[in-house]
């Protein structure tokens, strides 16, 4: 099983992640106690969409960012800001990836190789420049 | 006074190193015309106050937001994250005129709010009313100028504009032209952020002695 010290700091200690944002899910609130507030800067969010528009300003200024929320919600979001514009953005969603969400948007699911799943994440962010969704499965973490 | 003219006035207020964020396509073009760096023009898209608010929490240069009512009325839970977020380099610039002035010039419910400054206050914003200054002073640049240099944010700034459009041919850049200008603005250490050391905290620059 795999810690969630080890998740947080490679993200924000290897990966620069700094900022984030989301609605919180019940699925990941072990994730959300687990938040150092000097390695990261979060904001709940009011809903999804007012997450996504903090994670891309904070973008703008130079900074990573992502969103946490719930997977069932990922198909309520819309993403064409990013799409259009070639924005990238970390989306960490809860629960398993469903058929849909694979038309057109790159997802993962963590596994127990933790490290080499973030950096996979990060790498295809940078070079493909599109938003992607890291699958956190139950009891995974 | 009418849209196209406050927004020359406000762009003429605003210091090298600020950020402006024009919201809408009307407002947009009449940007465009007194284009400048830090300028970013976003026409289409929701979540652009939370877009702009990300940007200020991540920076130190101030970032002026220009909207209109209905855009304002449209995301007020992006206007509460604003408000609470203490954030004292976000500024809101809201022009009122009681119309979509871009869409058939029909009503907005904006003016059928009981006192909707009381509901900004309220929310956590520090609210100015500009109306007086562009009635009262043909060229209100340099009092605007001197008002945002002493203001700290969050706050909101409300402006009771004429009714009308002048039809205005500019081709201001696409979103993806405006995204990239502003990233490298944002980055570029050349233009400084401007920076305002409120009185009540000069004392902490320097130590007992009296040095810096």
């Amino acid at each position: 099983m795999l810690k969630y010290i080890d998740f947080w700091g490679h993200l924000c200690n290897v990966l620069s992640y700094r900022f984030f944002a989301g609605v919180p899910c019940e699925g990941l609130v072990s994730l959300y106690k687990k938040m150092d507030s000097n390695l990261m800067h979060y904001i709940p969010a009011a809903s999804e969409q007012i997450a996504v528009g903090l994670a891309n300003g904070a973008y703008i200024s130079g900074i990573k960012s992502a969103i946490l929320m719930a997977s069932d919600n990922i198909e309520f979001l819309n993403l064409s800001f990013n799409f259009d514009n070639n924005f990238p953005l970390l989306i960490i969603a809860y629960g398993e990836i469903k058929p849909k969400f694979k038309q057109g948007i790159y997802c993962l699911d963590l596994t127990e190789d933790l490290e080499a799943c973030l950096n996979k994440i990060d790498k295809h962010l940078a070079s493909k420049r599109k938003p992607c969704v890291l699958f956190i499965g139950k009891g995974l973490i | 006074m009418k849209r196209y003219s406050t927004i020359r006035i406000f762009i003429g207020a605003l210091e090298p190193g600020d950020v402006g964020v024009f919201i809408g396509d009307g407002i947009c073009k009449e940007a465009f015309l007194y284009d400048r760096p830090g300028n970013l023009y976003l026409s289409e898209y929701d979540s652009m106050l939370s877009l702009s608010l990300g940007m200020a929490m991540c920076t130190n240069r101030r970032v002026f937001i220009f909207c209109n009512d209905s855009y304002f009325i449209r995301n007020m839970s992006e206007i509460a994250h604003m408000a609470v977020s203490r954030c004292q380099n976000i500024y809101l610039v809201v022009m009122v005129s009681g119309y979509y002035m871009d869409i058939g010039n029909l009503p907005t419910i904006y003016n059928s709010i009981t006192a909707p400054q009381n509901v900004m206050f309220n929310m956590g914003f520090i609210v100015h009313n500009y109306t007086r200054h562009f009635k009262g002073l043909k060229n209100p640049t340099k009092e605007i100028n001197a008002i945002w240099k002493k203001s700290k944010g969050p706050l909101a700034g409300v402006l009771n504009i004429e009714f009308g459009l002048k039809k205005i041919e500019s081709n201001y850049p696409s979103v993806q032209e405006s995204l990239d200008a502003i990233q490298t603005f944002m980055t570029n250490d050349s233009t400084d952020a401007y920076s305002y050391v409120v009185p009540s905290n000069i004392n902490n620059m320097f130590d007992e002695n009296g040095e810096e």
